[in-house]
C-alpha cells in the first residue's frame, strides 16, 4: 500500500461546527462516568459518603488501592484472565483460518451441509446450552480450573464465517501457483493465505479477545476459587463483598478497564480497521 | 441430504445425551487421600465477614496442632453468591468439592432435601440430641437423621444497633418503650421523596422484617402458624403488627433501600445516616469494618418489647455440612467434633458475637464474662419458639416482595396481602422432607 | 481444490469438538428437560413433559420473555438509529483526526468490561445518592430508589447497554457511510433532497449489507445480554419487571439448581432466538446490495 502524506484540505463550515460542539459535548457526557470512577478510586470513603456525584476528590488518597491490593489477588486474576484471553484468541485465530480455508478453497462430500450446520450452530444462544456445558465441565473434570474457560472455546463460529468469506476472496491463481510450486495444503495455508488476510485476523483476533477477556458468566459458572478467577468475576466478587467501601470498589473497577483502554488507544489504528473490516464483509 | 444428516447427528447426540443424563449419576468411588504421606487438605469454606473469618482460621490452627496430619484451607465467598457456590461445588466430586460447608439454616433446606450431604455420625448425633436446643437442630433434620451441626443459636429479634454518637449530639436517650421508640424514630428521620436521608429505627432489610414482624405478632398473643403447619400472617394481630410496621415507611422514617437492594439495616447506622437498626448480635462486629469502637460510636442494646409478654421466633442459625462427595468426609467430621466441643464452640461464638447453640454452654463463665453486653438477650432466650419447617430465604423472599406491593399500592388491603402471601409461602416454602 | 486427506485432518476433528460442545450440549440439555434434574441428586426422577406445562404456567416466565423482547428490540432500535445518526455526523466532519479521536472516545465504554461500566453505574449513577438523581434534582424532582421502580430499571438498564454499546457500531458502520460515492449524494442535493432524505434514501440502502450484518450481531447480542441484568437485578428486580430469559435460567438452574426445568427454560429462550432469527432473515432479504 502506498501512503499518502497529503494535507488536508479543510474547509470548515457552519454546520460542522454545530457538529463538533454536539459531539464534544456527546462523548464528554460518554466519558463522564469512566471519569468519575478513576477520580473516586482516589476519594476517601468519609469523602464519598459525603457527596459521591462529586467529580475531583477533597484531598487525594490511594486507600482504595491499598486496600484492593491487599485484600483482592488482582495480580492472580490479572494473570488468569491474560492467560485464557491469550490462549483462547490464539487458539480461535488457528481453528478459524484453518476451517475457513478448508471451507473457501477446498471441494469435498458434504461441504454444504456442514457449513449450513456450522452456521446454524451460530443462532445457538450461550445461555441455552450453559447448563450442559456445565455439567459438561464437570464431567470432564475441567470445573474451577482456567482450562474450563479455555476448552469449551476453542472454536468460534463466527471467527469460522469470518475467516471463510475472506479466504474465499484471495484468489483461486495465488493458490494454484503455489500448488504447481509443490507447496502442501499446510504450506499454502501459511504462505498464500495467512498473508493475504491480515486484517481478517486483526478482527477475529480483536472480537475473540475482546469477548474473553469481558466474558462474566462463563467463570461465574465455572469457577469456585477466589485465586483461580478472572478480572471481571474477581470485581463482582469484590463488589459484593465490600459493597461500604466504594473507594477500593472504584480502584478495582479502574484497574480491570484500564488495561483494554490503554490497549486500545496504543493500537487503536489497528483495532477500528480490524473491526470495520468484518462489517463489510 | 442435509435433512438427512441433521436428523443423523440430532439422533446420536440424543441418545447419548440420554445414556450420560441417566447413567452418570452413579457416585463414583472416591478414594481417600489418606495414605499420602502429606497432609491431607481439608477445605473449609464460609461467607465473608471479616471476625468470623478470623474466628474459623484460628479454630483451624488449633485443630491443626492437636492432628498434625491435618491441613485446614479457609476460602470465603460473598454472601450473595455463596448459595450458587455452594450449589456448584456439591455436585462436583472429590478435589474440587470443599470437605466442610459453613451454611445459613434458611438455605440449609435446599441442601438437605438433596442426596449431596453426609449425616452426622452417629455418636456425635446423640450429643447432638441431648445438648442442642430445639430451634438450632431444626431444618437440620431429616428422615431421623442429622445433617448439619449448629454453631450457633441465631436470633435476629431483640437488640439493636445504635449510634451512639448521633444520639449523644441531639440530646436524646436510647428509648425503651415501644412508643418511645417510635416517637424518637419520627423525630429524628428526614426524608426526601423516596430516599430517607436520616433513618430513624430501622428493620427493612430481609434478615430483620420478618423476624420483627412474628415476634410483634407473637407479643400481642397472637400465633402465625397454625396446627397443620401451614402459614396463617391474616389474624387480627398480624394485620396490627404489619400496619404498625407500614406507617413506620409512611411517615418516613426509614426507606425501602436496603430491602429492595439485600443489604443490611445496620451500614446507615455505621455510616451515620441512621439512628437505629434491627438485628441480631452478630452485627456487632461488623461496626470494625468502619473502624468504630464500640462503647464509643455505637451500641447494642435492646428493641423494646411491642406487645404485653416477650416471645419471639426463631430459625436455625449457622451451621456445619459435610458433602458426601468431599474426599475426607472422616476427617471433616473430625474437625467439626473439635469445632463443637464447648471450649472450643465458646471462643468461637464470642470472637462473632454469636448465641451458644448448647443448653450446657448457657451457664458459661468464659461466654458471660466475656459477652456481657449481650446479657439482655439471653434472658430472653427461654420464650423464644422456632420459626418453623420452612424454608426461611424462600419465605423471606415473599414476605418482602408482598411488603413492597403494600408500600406501593393506593389502595391497601393489608388482610388480603398477607392471605395472600401466607397461602404461597404455606404451599411453596415448606420443607420438602420430613424431620423424623 | 481436492485434497481428501487435509480436508479431513482439519474437518474430523472440528467436527467433533463441534459436536461435543455445540451439539451436544443442546441435545443433552433437551433431555435434561424432561427431568426434574439436580445433579447433586442419586435419583432424578423423569416427568416427561410435565416441566413444559409448567412452564406454560409460570408467569414470571412469560414475564421475562416479555422483558426480553421489549428490552431487544428496543435496545436495538434506539442503537441502530443513534449509532446510525452519529456515523453519519462523524463522517460529515472534515478534519480526519477529529473523526478519529470522536470515534476513540466514543469506543471506549466497549473496550471496558460490561461488568466494570456496569458496576460504576449501578454505585455512581443509579444508586440513590448518585449522579441520576442528582440530574433530576436540577429540574426540582424528588430523589428515587431506582431499584424499586419496575419501568424505569428496565429502560436504565437499556440506556446503560446503549451507552456501552455505542461505539461498536458506530465504528461499523462509519465504513459504510463512507464507502458510499459523494457523487450520488451530491446529485440528491441537486434534486431538492434534504440532509435526512438523502439519509434514508440514498446512503442507508447502499450499505445493506454492513447495516444488515450489525443489525443481525446486535440483535442476537441483545437477547442474550446477562451481564447487566445479573449486576443491575441480580433477583430481577421488583416483581421480575427486569427479569429476562438468560438471568431467569441461571437463577433456576444455578441458584435454585432446578436444572430440569431450566432446561425447559432454555428452550423456549432457543425457540424465541430461533423465531427472531428467522424474522430477521425475511426482513434482511429485502435486495438492498450494490455491488
Amino acid at each position: 500500500m502506498r501512503k499518502k502524506k497529503e494535507k488536508e484540505v479543510i474547509t470548515y463550515k457552519k454546520h460542522h461546527y454545530v457538529i463538533i460542539v454536539f459531539l464534544s459535548i456527546f462523548s464528554l457526557i460518554m466519558m463522564y462516568p469512566m471519569g468519575w470512577t478513576m477520580m473516586t478510586a482516589f476519594k476517601t470513603n468519609a469523602d464519598i459518603r459525603l457527596n459521591r456525584t462529586k467529580f475531583f476528590p477533597r484531598e487525594w488518597s490511594i486507600d482504595g488501592f491499598i486496600t484492593a491490593f491487599e485484600k483482592a489477588p488482582i495480580e492472580k486474576w490479572f494473570i488468569n484472565s491474560v492467560f485464557v484471553t491469550v490462549v483462547v484468541t490464539v487458539a480461535v485465530i488457528i481453528t478459524s483460518t484453518l476451517i475457513g480455508y478448508v471451507f473457501a478453497k477446498y471441494e469435498f462430500k458434504g461441504k454444504k451441509a456442514l457449513f449450513l450446520l456450522l452456521l446454524a450452530t451460530m443462532m445457538i444462544p450461550g445461555q441455552v446450552t450453559m447448563i450442559p456445558r456445565y455439567l459438561l465441565v464437570q464431567n470432564l473434570h475441567l470445573f474451577n480450573t482456567k482450562w474450563a474457560l479455555v476448552v469449551p472455546n476453542l472454536i468460534g463460529v463466527f471467527s469460522v464465517y469470518l475467516a471463510k468469506q475472506f479466504i474465499e476472496d484471495v484468489p483461486n491463481s495465488l493458490c494454484e501457483a503455489a500448488k504447481m510450486d509443490g507447496a502442501g495444503p499446510f504450506r499454502i495455508y501459511w504462505s498464500v493465505i495467512l498473508p493475504n488476510i491480515k486484517p481478517a485476523i486483526g478482527s477475529i483476533g480483536i472480537f475473540t479477545a475482546m469477548r474473553q477477556w469481558n466474558d462474566y458468566l462463563n467463570p461465574l459458572l465455572m469457577l469456585n476459587d477466589i485465586d483461580r478467577m478472572t478480572l471481571p468475576l474477581g470485581l463482582v466478587m469484590f463488589d459484593s463483598q465490600r459493597s461500604v467501601d466504594l473507594s477500593a470498589t472504584m480502584a478495582v473497577a479502574t484497574m480491570i478497564m484500564l488495561p483494554m483502554i490503554l490497549i486500545f488507544l496504543m493500537f487503536q489504528k489497528q483495532f477500528i480497521k480490524g473491526l470495520t473490516m468484518s462489517g463489510i464483509k | 441430504m442435509k435433512k438427512k444428516l441433521l436428523s443423523i447427528l440430532l439422533c446420536t447426540s440424543m441418545i447419548a445425551s440420554l445414556a450420560v443424563g441417566c447413567g452418570s449419576n452413579s457416585k463414583e468411588e472416591v478414594s481417600e487421600g489418606t495414605d499420602k504421606s502429606e497432609k491431607t487438605k481439608l477445605t473449609f469454606w464460609c461467607h465473608e465477614n471479616e471476625p468470623w473469618i478470623k474466628s474459623y482460621n484460628v479454630m483451624a490452627e488449633k485443630f491443626e496442632k492437636e492432628h498434625p496430619e491435618y491441613d485446614v484451607e479457609v476460602q470465603s465467598y460473598p454472601f450473595k453468591v455463596y448459595t450458587e457456590k455452594i450449589q456448584t461445588a456439591l455436585t462436583s466430586k472429590g478435589e474440587e468439592c470443599p470437605d466442610i460447608i459453613a451454611v445459613w439454616g434458611g438455605m440449609a433446606p435446599a441442601y438437605i432435601e438433596s442426596d449431596a450431604l453426609a449425616a452426622v455420625p452417629a455418636d456425635f448425633e446423640k450429643e447432638l440430641r441431648e445438648d442442642y436446643m430445639d430451634p438450632t437442630l431444626g431444618v437440620y433434620q431429616k428422615e431421623g437423621k442429622i445433617y448439619g451441626v449448629p454453631m450457633e443459636y441465631n436470633l435476629e429479634y431483640g437488640g439493636m444497633i445504635v449510634n451512639k454518637k448521633l444520639f449523644e449530639e441531639s440530646k436524646l436517650e436510647y428509648p425503651t418503650t415501644w412508643e418511645e421508640l417510635r416517637k424518637v424514630s419520627q423525630e429524628v428521620s428526614v426524608s426526601n421523596g423516596d430516599v430517607v436521608e436520616m433513618e430513624g429505627f430501622e428493620m427493612m432489610d430481609s434478615d430483620s422484617l420478618i423476624c420483627n414482624y412474628l415476634a410483634m405478632i407473637l407479643q400481642q398473643g397472637g400465633q402465625y402458624i397454625e396446627d397443620n403447619g401451614d402459614i396463617n400472617f391474616a389474624t387480627a394481630e398480624g394485620v396490627k403488627a404489619l400496619e404498625e410496621i407500614l406507617s413506620m415507611v409512611d411517615n418516613g422514617e426509614v426507606d425501602l433501600e436496603n430491602l429492595a437492594n439485600g443489604e443490611y439495616c445496620f451500614n446507615d447506622v455505621y455510616q451515620d445516616k441512621g439512628y437505629m437498626a434491627s438485628v441480631g448480635t452478630w452485627g456487632i462486629g461488623e461496626g470494625e469494618t468502619y473502624e468504630l469502637k464500640y462503647g464509643e460510636d455505637y451500641e447494642y442494646v435492646p428493641v423494646p418489647q411491642y406487645g404485653e409478654k416477650m416471645a419471639f421466633a426463631s430459625e436455625t442459625g449457622w451451621g456445619l455440612m459435610v458433602p458426601a462427595n468431599g474426599a475426607n468426609v472422616d476427617a471433616a467430621w473430625e474437625f467439626i467434633e473439635f469445632f463443637s466441643q464447648p471450649e472450643n464452640l465458646v471462643e468461637h461464638n464470642i470472637a462473632c458475637n454469636q448465641l451458644p447453640p448448647r443448653k450446657s454452654m448457657l451457664t458459661n463463665e468464659t461466654y458471660l464474662n466475656a459477652m456481657s453486653d449481650i446479657a439482655f438477650i439471653l434472658d430472653i432466650l427461654p420464650d423464644g419458639q422456632w420459626m418453623g419447617p420452612y424454608n426461611t430465604s424462600a419465605m423471606r423472599q415473599i414476605f418482602d416482595q408482598m411488603f413492597l406491593d403494600l408500600c406501593d399500592a393506593k389502595d391497601r388491603d393489608v388482610e388480603g396481602a398477607l392471605k395472600a402471601a401466607s397461602e404461597q409461602i404455606s404451599s411453596e416454602c415448606k420443607m420438602s422432607y420430613s424431620m423424623d | 481444490m481436492k485434497n481428501n486427506r487435509f480436508v479431513a485432518l482439519v474437518m474430523i476433528p472440528s467436527v467433533l469438538y463441534m459436536f461435543l460442545f455445540v451439539v451436544f450440549p443442546v441435545v443433552y440439555g433437551l433431555g435434561i428437560s424432561f427431568f426434574n434434574y439436580n445433579p447433586a441428586n442419586t435419583h432424578n426422577t423423569f416427568l416427561g413433559i410435565e416441566n413444559y406445562i409448567r412452564m406454560f404456567h409460570d408467569d414470571t416466565f412469560w414475564l421475562a420473555l416479555k422483558n426480553t423482547i421489549f428490552f431487544g428490540i428496543v435496545a436495538l432500535v434506539l442503537n441502530l438509529i443513534i449509532t446510525l445518526f452519529l456515523a453519519e455526523i462523524i463522517s460529515v466532519i472534515p478534519s480526519k483526526r477529529l473523526k478519529t479521536l470522536f470515534r476513540t472516545i466514543l469506543f471506549i465504554p466497549c473496550i471496558a468490561p460490561v461488568v466494570g461500566t456496569s458496576m460504576i453505574w449501578k454505585h455512581g449513577i443509579v444508586a440513590t445518592d448518585g449522579m441520576l438523581n442528582a440530574f433530576l434534582k436540577l429540574f426540582g424532582i424528588s430523589p428515587h430508589n431506582w431499584y424499586l421502580t419496575q419501568g424505569p430499571l428496565l429502560i436504565i438498564i437499556i440506556v446503560y447497554t446503549l451507552w456501552a454499546d455505542l461505539g461498536y457500531n458506530v465504528v461499523l458502520f462509519s465504513a459504510g457511510v463512507e464507502n458510499v460515492p459523494k457523487e450520488f449524494e451530491e446529485a440528491a442535493a441537486i434534486d431538492g433532497a434534504g440532509p435526512l432524505q438523502r439519509f434514508l434514501y440514498i446512503k442507508l440502502p447502499l450499505m445493506g449489507r454492513t447495516f444488515a450484518f450489525v443489525a443481525v450481531m446486535t440483535m442476537a447480542d441483545y437477547f442474550q445480554m446477562f451481564t447487566q441484568f445479573n449486576i443491575f437485578a441480580a433477583n430481577g428486580g421488583r416483581n421480575n419487571s427486569a427479569m429476562v430469559l438468560t438471568n431467569y435460567i441461571y437463577r433456576t438452574s444455578f441458584s435454585n439448581f432446578d436444572m430440569g426445568y431450566a432446561s425447559a427454560l432454555s428452550a423456549g429462550l432457543f425457540v424465541v432466538v430461533f423465531a427472531v432469527a428467522m424474522i430477521q432473515n425475511r426482513l434482511m432479504r429485502i435486495e438492498w446490495g450494490y455491488e
